[in-house]
């Protein structure tokens, strides 16, 4: 029994955390209009600069600072914001389908570097031991489970309730006009790629901080952690959840993440060891399914946002 | 006098629930130049791009020579006898003029070639361009070329929206003694101008819109005449 | 350094082929299909299902790998991933397309797609890389200090001969100006009677050919794995946006400096980061000429 409420709360725990990186997600796509292809790169500078700020002192590599649980998250905070803002600066006059391929190199180059700069990541060894937050006080692995999902419940609040404030602020409208209209944003003389380039950075921090949470759930950091797969599936989380809508996107992060570790879970149990390359194979398949069919049958996904632009605004010439 | 071309309470728009031409009857007959004049946004371009199957019909009928081409999928305009040019970008800049009339004779089989020197035969102006992108043309060449590609098909209907749009008025006149011998010659022309003046000197009746229907109709020479129409539609500045 | 570049001027002969498909959908359909690159996947794994159920030929030619059975297999892969392409339009962006879905609808029903594609050879082929034949090819030195297998020459002049094909098509037949003309301005080309769902159709077949034969090439040369798609989206795209989008010439050029730099990158910089060399010429074309270098369809 205890068993499976540790593992519900670590499930919910991990929901949570990707709740996070959707709702940056949603800033860019949902509010913004922006395609960042490349979330998965973000998401693991955020958990890299987490691990290396609270990380054990190691005589080879770079970092190990050993430093509180808060400031590791300052530091992934910082760490993807400046990314951000590098990327954002190279490619915030770009649209659509440039961005998206310019951020998904981005997200690849990052892998990259997290495979092969081994004096600062330790390559494919990933960095263990990294310890998590207030470990000791708790005598089980329940205990901390539990700690830590309220952890990310409060996280999620905070983060939703912050986001809920600044899209509602005269900023947020701004950020919407443009969406709609770009032309009419600036013939009002708006700075539209300023504003983009902030809502990519505040984007982008999201999910550098979820990396950080994510690291500081499980303990430790891999590069296999950060396959291009995750972008993919916290997209869908945002499709399925509903783009435009917060709550959507923790609604979707729960639901795609059900699917997943369900359909994990499922696997590994009923299909011989030979298969489970194949099972994982159809897990995958599921994700691109869900994305699809989204896509065609309920574009708006389960609660999108609703329209609010006049039909008529946008119409050709007569 | 059997309409070529009638078009009957027609219902038309972009997006659903929202129609901008709204209950609009017409004819036009053989050898007739017919003008739809109306101020910005009374729904006129809306209206021809409708018959042409370009907008989408919600309502009414479109019959040319009796047949029912409500809706038509555009691409079958050409060979059910309707030719179209549009406004402004009507010829393909990145292509050759030589490409563009191949284009246009995309629906034809043996007589294409016929059809071409035809066409390079009544401008000979595209002949000296033959191998040139549509880009490099002048706004009169390109006008001329359009009406060229609407023509390739033999069309017995001409739908022109704002055929002077951007063109300087001495070519404007060119264009328009163009059109009034092509309808001279037996065709029926369908023209949508905000030039209306000079439109409805050569044009045979013509359509006033307004609010996506049509106000007034009557001979071109009337409604030049007429002075509501003439203050609210041909401009105020005109004295006399 | 000559055999770094006969490397990469093959490498980009199979990255000009994917790269040609993108570039017809960037041009005719309007959007940036994320999925291009798992056709040249499927490619490669039709002609190896042709091959496992053909047999490989007991004689080959000359000094090649390969006999008759594999003629047949490019042709049978290349009709089979033409038909796939149709089958995923059918299925996904046509019905998108009926509904006038915004065109990033289109690119993340795309990433669905290729999700989708990428998974299933997988999980019918498995994770494996595997090979066509089994048999040891030796490389000729066509110039002091270059070996190229007698395989890869064959890729090259096959690859100029599509290409050759392509341009001739686009160039003089009704089809490839009505593609064109339906690149620069659907609603112009309907008016004029060029139906463009069948131009659209044939761009997919075009494309989903093409994509075959680079994946067939690939496959040959190197080796095929169900990752080849996700690893060549990045080479294809740059080279497509290098190019210029819609522009066949330029998708040929950009594949060839993606092939090439990617090859003489190992000069510079660590093999490790190779990978991302497309990526920083993606961002310097951005930076300089973002139409690319033959973009010239008026958008």
């Amino acid at each position: 029994m205890m068993g499976y409420v540790s593992y519900l709360s670590f499930f919910l725990t991990l929901a949570l955390i990707y709740g996070i990186a959707t709702m940056g997600l949603n800033m860019q796509w949902g509010f913004t209009g922006l395609f960042n292809a490349g979330v998965v790169g973000f998401f693991a500078i955020g958990g890299y600069a987490y691990a290396i700020v609270i990380g054990p002192d190691r005589p080879d590599l770079v970092g190990g600072f050993e430093l509180p649980f808060v400031i590791g998250l300052l530091g992934a905070l910082a760490f993807s914001a400046l990314a951000a803002l590098i990327v954002g600066l190279a490619t915030m006059r770009l649209r659509s389908h440039y961005l998206a391929i310019s951020t998904f190199g981005i997200a690849l180059t990052i892998q990259l570097v997290a495979l092969n700069f081994e004096s600062l990541t330790a390559g494919n060894l990933g960095l263990i031991g990294l310890g998590r937050p207030l470990e000791d006080a708790f005598d089980t692995p329940l205990g901390f489970n539990l700690f830590y999902l309220g952890l990310m419940v409060v996280a999620t609040l905070v983060v939703y309730g912050a986001l809920q404030l600044i899209l509602h602020s005269p900023w947020g409208r701004v950020l919407r006009a443009i969406r709609e209209d770009e032309e009419a944003a600036i013939s009002l003389g708006k700075n539209v790629s300023r504003f983009r380039l902030e809502a990519f950075v505040i984007g982008c921090s999201l999910m550098g901080l979820a990396g950080a949470f994510y690291v500081g759930s499980i303990g430790y950091i891999s590069p296999f952690d950060f396959l291009p797969i995750v972008t993919f599936q916290i997209w869908t989380m945002l499709i399925l959840g509903g783009s435009g809508n917060n709550r959507g996107a923790i609604l979707g992060a729960i639901v795609v993440w059900g699917v997943w570790t369900s359909s994990g879970w499922l696997i590994s149990t009923v299909l011989p060891p030979a298969w489970q390359v194949r099972g994982a194979a159809s897990q995958v398949i599921l994700i691109g399914l869900i994305l699809v069919l989204t896509l065609l049958y309920r574009p708006r996904g389960l609660i999108g946002e609703r329209v609010t632009v006049s039909s008529g605004a946008k119409l050709n010439d007569r | 006098m059997s309409a070529v071309l009638a078009v009957d309470d027609l219902v038309a728009g972009y997006v659903a629930d929202l129609p901008i031409v709204t209950g609009v009857s017409m004819t036009l007959s053989p050898g007739e130049l017919v003008t739809i004049i109306g101020p910005n946004g009374a729904g006129k371009s809306t209206l021809v791009k409708a018959i042409a199957g370009l907008v989408t019909v919600m309502g009414g009928r479109v019959r040319l020579e009796g047949n029912d081409i409500t809706g038509i999928q555009t691409h079958r305009l050409p060979r059910s006898g309707v030719g179209y040019v549009a406004q402004s970008s009507n010829v393909f800049t990145s292509l050759t003029v030589h490409e563009n009339l191949r284009v246009a004779s995309h629906t034809l089989g043996a007589e294409r070639a016929e059809r071409l020197a035809d066409a390079y035969e009544m401008f000979p102006d595209l002949k000296r361009y033959r191998d040139q992108k549509g880009r490099v043309l002048s706004g009169g060449q390109r006008q001329m070329l359009a009406l060229g590609m609407a023509l390739v098909c033999r069309p017995r209907v001409i739908l022109l929206d704002e055929p002077s749009a951007g063109l300087a008025p001495a070519i404007v006149q060119d264009v328009f003694s163009r059109l009034r011998a092509l309808a001279d010659s037996g065709l029926a022309l369908l023209m949508v101008e905000q030039n209306a003046r000079a439109a409805l000197q050569l044009s045979d009746r013509g359509y006033v819109m307004a609010e996506g229907a049509a106000k007034i109709e009557g001979p071109a020479n009337d409604l030049l005449a007429d002075p509501k129409v003439a203050e609210i539609y041909l401009g105020t500045r005109r004295a006399s | 350094m000559g055999q770094l570049i006969a490397d990469g001027i093959l490498t980009g002969a199979v990255l000009s082929l994917g790269a040609i498909g993108v570039t017809l959908t960037l041009g005719i359909l309007r959007f940036a299909n994320f999925s291009h690159s798992e056709l040249v996947t499927w490619g490669g794994y039709f002609a190896l299902t042709f091959i496992a159920f053909a047999g490989t030929s007991a004689e080959t030619f000359g000094p090649l790998s390969f006999g008759w059975s594999f003629v047949g297999a490019i042709i049978i892969a290349g009709i089979a991933t033409a038909g796939l392409a149709l089958l995923v339009d059918a299925l996904v962006f046509s019905r998108l397309r009926k509904r006038r879905a915004a065109e990033m609808t289109l690119v993340f029903a795309s990433f669905g797609v290729a999700l989708l594609l990428r998974h299933i050879i997988v999980l019918i082929f498995g994770p494996h890389a595997v090979y066509y034949t089994g048999t040891l090819q030796f490389a000729v030195e066509v110039l002091p200090g270059v070996r190229v297998m007698p395989d890869q020459i064959l890729v090259l002049v096959l690859t100029l001969l599509f290409v050759l094909g392509l341009h001739l098509t686009l160039k003089f037949s009704r089809l490839g100006i009505a593609m064109r003309a339906s690149a620069e301005s659907p609603d112009l080309a309907r008016v004029h009677g060029v139906d463009v769902r069948v131009v659209i159709r044939w761009t997919w077949a075009i494309g989903g050919g093409l994509a075959a034969a680079a994946g067939v090439f690939y496959g040959l040369t190197v080796q095929l794995r169900p990752e080849i798609g996700f690893a060549l989206l990045l080479p294809l795209f740059t080279a497509a946006l290098l190019g210029g989008s819609g522009s066949v010439y330029g998708a040929v050029i950009g594949g060839l400096i993606i092939g090439l730099s990617e090859s003489l990158s190992v000069l510079i910089i660590p093999t490790g980061y190779k990978q991302a060399v497309p990526f920083l010429i993606l961002l310097l074309i951005l930076y300089l000429r973002p139409r690319g270098l033959f973009g010239d369809v008026a958008k």
